[in-house]
């Protein structure tokens, strides 16, 4: 199937970007490609398979792991705030989301 | 010798015997990054002072008898997608340019216990997605043999570095190549664990099914020595293993006699450059001399291995990289109209054209109405790919082949061709969908003098058998000691 510039459109608004008129014409045409060199997939013969949603199951690498309830060091809040927050700022600022 | 042509096993017993002090080989290296790094461009950040800092302490703890490992003093270099507390790590793109996390990945601490010194972070293709370190926001890295050609990617900056002497050894991470390919493109030698033995906490996330933190060094030694200070189990990665690790040094063995390797037929098709196959075929040459059963093999399923690798990375990529916002960390828009214009232009102006183009791919994937052709497909291939491999496991016990169809090529030659580009993944993307371990070391060089990497593949947390093989093949060949004339 042809991908359309509407298509580049609707997936770049699920994905939260912005593309300009000549990324979209690009994108449409470079995604295009590569989507049809994915279709070579489609000739695999995969009626009798479980798809592998989890790696490796058989292993001791998917053990459910719980941690105990312990009260943990937390990290130093100026460390973790975005570098253009105000110093000594408690919080993220975002723009308004409620009028 | 200069002190940066050592190895870490060489180093490590100049510092014993006191014949070299850490801080003096620390200062060599910081000033031969400053020498090289204008032709060369592997670091996105030096931190001289910290390691200066870092080599005075580790000297005097090394004097108090209070530090006791291989790599203690030796000066190295990180790929700028691992976590360093206080120290800026950006994936080379403009999204991260401001990020100082506050926090070490697991496997810098581990590192950092071991006595390590830190010389700087090591460019990359932005968020590790390409093949040839030219999609990097900040820098474009050279190859050292050839500073017209790319040094492979995405860890292109940590294998310039190690083969150029602007680092003792250096980090990579692997998700479908990105350790072993630039290993290759340079000439050194680049190990991808198992899936979960090393731990990824603290790796920024590109696809997590398929990530993986290695060593890239001079020789197969040296590797070993760096996989036996990072792997283990560590409780913050849900996949890491809770097998006991063995000292993988004891696999140092040279002698491959008896041993069963595999050679698949796929992996010397027409498809693969004549230099690059005829190396391999010296390479299992080299083998069945040294007393190795060499078999030919077949994994029928080579053709569809990078379709299914690119829909499930991208898959995963477009949701882990769906957290870029603006919000927590990372590049901002400025004046926004509301959340949804703040988050839509930060996205669209912090990230590159690949990312974006990666993004969007993953997202069509795992878009309703075309979910089950593209990415459920792709998982019931990865599920016959790695019955594949298990089964070529049944004849052999490891699979040797190129880890590239071709050799280094010209900056700027590839870039536009997307589909192209993710072809010649082919040979490295099926390791990652198994979970397999793999190495490249150095087996030859083409007519144009560029070197040419043997890949090593093996079963899952067999590391041993493949550090014994390579082993074997260099110490019984000069390819890797070969380096290139920079300076």
């Amino acid at each position: 199937m042809a991908i359309t510039k509407e298509i580049i459109e609707y997936i770049a608004k699920l994905a939260r970007l912005q593309l300009n008129e000549r990324e979209q014409d690009n994108m449409a045409v470079e995604i295009g490609q590569i989507i049809s060199y994915f279709d070579k997939l489609k000739e695999l013969d995969t009626s009798d398979i479980d798809s592998m949603e989890f790696l490796f199951m058989d292993e001791d690498t998917v053990e459910n792991s719980l941690r105990d309830d312990i009260v943990g060091k937390s990290y130093d809040r100026n460390k973790l705030l975005h570098p253009e927050e105000k110093k000594d700022s408690e919080y993220f600022t975002v723009p308004r989301v409620v009028e | 010798m200069q002190l940066h042509e050592y190895t870490i096993s060489e180093l490590s017993s100049l510092i014993s015997k006191k014949e070299i002090s850490i801080p003096e080989l620390t200062r060599h290296m910081l000033d031969r990054i400053e020498k090289l790094e204008p032709k060369l461009g592997c670091y996105i950040s030096i931190v001289e002072d910290k390691a200066m800092e870092q080599a005075a302490k580790v000297q005097s703890m090394l004097n108090d008898g209070v530090l006791n490992s291989p790599l203690a003093g030796i000066p190295m270099g990180i790929k700028d997608n691992i976590c360093t507390d206080g120290i800026p790590t950006t994936c080379a793109s403009k999204m991260l340019s401001n990020f100082i996390p506050p926090y070490n990945a697991y496997v810098v601490k581990k590192l950092y216990d071991s006595g390590a010194v830190l010389l700087g972070k090591l460019n990359m293709d932005e968020f590790a997605m390409g093949s040839s370190t030219e999609s990097s926001y900040f820098k474009m890295t050279k190859n050292p043999w050839d500073t017209e050609r790319v040094p492979g990617g995405s860890s292109g900056g940590s294998a310039a570095a190690v083969v150029a002497g602007e680092a003792i050894y250096a980090l990579g991470s692997d998700t479908g190549g990105s350790i072993r390919q630039p290993a290759s493109f340079c000439g050194c030698v680049g190990l991808k664990p198992t899936y979960g033995l090393v731990s990824r906490f603290g790796l920024v996330a590109y696809a997590s099914s398929l990530d993986q933190i290695g060593p890239i060094t001079k020789t197969v030694t040296d590797g070993t020595l760096v996989l036996n200070a990072i792997a283990g189990h560590d409780p913050m990665d849900l996949t890491s293993s809770r097998r006991v690790q063995p000292d993988y040094t004891k696999a140092l063995i040279n002698d491959v006699k008896g041993m069963k390797i595999g050679l698949p037929r796929e992996f010397v098709d027409d498809g693969v450059d004549k230099d690059v196959r005829n190396a391999i075929l010296n390479a299992v040459k080299v083998f069945a001399d040294l007393g190795a059963e060499c078999v030919e093999i077949s994994i029928p399923v080579m053709e569809y291995v990078v379709p299914a690798y690119y829909i499930i990375a991208l898959a995963e990529a477009s949701s882990n990289l769906a957290r870029y916002d603006g919000i927590k960390f990372g590049y901002r828009a400025s004046e926004p109209e509301d959340i949804l214009d703040f988050c839509m232009r930060t996205r669209s102006e912090g990230f590159g054209t690949e990312v974006k183009r990666r993004i969007l791919l993953g997202t069509y994937v795992l878009s309703s109405g075309y979910y089950d052709a593209y990415y459920k497909k792709a998982l019931k291939a990865r599920a016959i790919i790695t019955r594949e491999f298990n089964k070529a496991f049944e004849k052999c016990d490891i699979i040797i082949g190129p880890v590239s169809p071709t050799t280094a090529y010209k900056i700027g030659e590839k870039i536009n061709d997307p589909v192209q580009m993710y072809m010649e993944d082919i040979f490295t993307v099926p390791v990652n969908i198994a979970g397999l371990p793999a190495m490249s070391i150095p087996c030859g060089f083409d007519s144009k003098s560029l070197p040419i990497g043997l890949q090593l593949i093996g079963k899952r947390f067999d590391e041993p058998t493949i550090i014994r093989a390579a082993y074997t093949f260099e110490k019984n060949t000069d390819y890797h000691r070969a380096r290139p004339k920079i300076n």
